[in-house]
């Protein structure tokens, strides 16, 4: 009930308009190259454990990562005609600034008595592994979908989350 | 681990100043990508080209860019172009939560 309207155009400006306009200029720019030889092209929007179930209190957030996977399926459709692949990636919790602040905004909105408590009940949880992720957890994955050796594939979200969401 | 690769892959990643834009973009060059990096925040992804650069794998280039904005992301990519001579990844890693 208390989804404030200037955060939700915030988020949904950032992280669903950002990753459309990212994906319609490149692909702009990879169509007017022409098709390469041997490679297709790759778009890799970044979603999340939240494109595919939403959590209490962030769902501004959620929906702005469901149209990110959203925008993979359909950028995909839509741009294999021209040799581009469209594939992401949802990384879990990630100890990175942006959850710090998700942290401290969770204690600011009452769900959370003090910071660093959403973090470990997420982690005591929600996580199969039992640990928070850090952006080396992600680089491999984020890697392979740049590499030649993801060029079979298109459409997907792959969740690099240590075992929360399994679909 | 191939070191090289990334080798020919020429890449714009949004949001790259700090976190996993950062990390990504350091990990792409060590295996041999040229990247392209964009944030508002242009010192600190200026200090992440660097980084890239003084390491001597891929090299970097970096670009101020608000990506809700249709005119920086067309810059951005082509910035890619200029510095690279084409672009063939996008990473739209720019986020808030």
């Amino acid at each position: 009930m208390d989804i404030d309207e200037d955060n939700w155009d915030m988020i949904m400006n950032i992280n669903a308009k950002g990753v459309l306009l990212g994906m319609q200029e490149a692909a702009r720019a990879m169509i007017a190259q022409g098709p390469m030889e041997d490679h297709p092209y790759k778009i890799i929007p970044v979603g999340s454990i939240v494109s595919r179930t939403a959590f209490l209190d962030v769902i501004p957030y959620s929906c702005s990562k469901y149209a990110v996977l959203a925008m993979i399926i359909g950028g995909a459709k839509a741009l294999w005609e021209h040799k581009i692949t469209v594939n992401g990636y949802g990384p879990g919790v990630v100890h990175t600034e942006l959850w710090k602040q998700l942290d401290k905004d969770l204690v600011d909105i009452g769900m959370f008595e003090k910071e660093g408590q959403s973090l470990e009940t997420l982690r005591e949880n929600m996580i199969l592994m039992k640990k928070l992720s850090t952006p080396e957890d992600v680089m491999g994955t984020a890697a392979f979908l740049c590499s030649d050796e993801s060029d079979y594939m298109t459409g997907q979200l792959l969740m690099i989350d240590g075992g929360i969401v399994m679909q | 681990m191939d070191t090289q690769r990334l080798t020919g892959k020429y890449i714009m990643i949004t949001g790259a100043a700090q976190g996993m834009g950062a990390a990504n973009a350091k990990y792409f060059a060590a295996q041999g990508a040229n990247v392209c990096i964009g944030d508002v925040n242009l010192d600190g992804v200026t200090a992440v080209a660097d980084e890239i650069n003084a390491a001597g794998g891929g090299k970097a280039v970096a670009v101020k860019m608000d990506v809700t904005s249709r005119a920086d992301n067309a810059a951005a990519v082509a910035a890619t172009v200029e510095a690279f001579g084409s672009i063939n990844v996008a990473l739209l890693n720019a986020g808030v939560n």
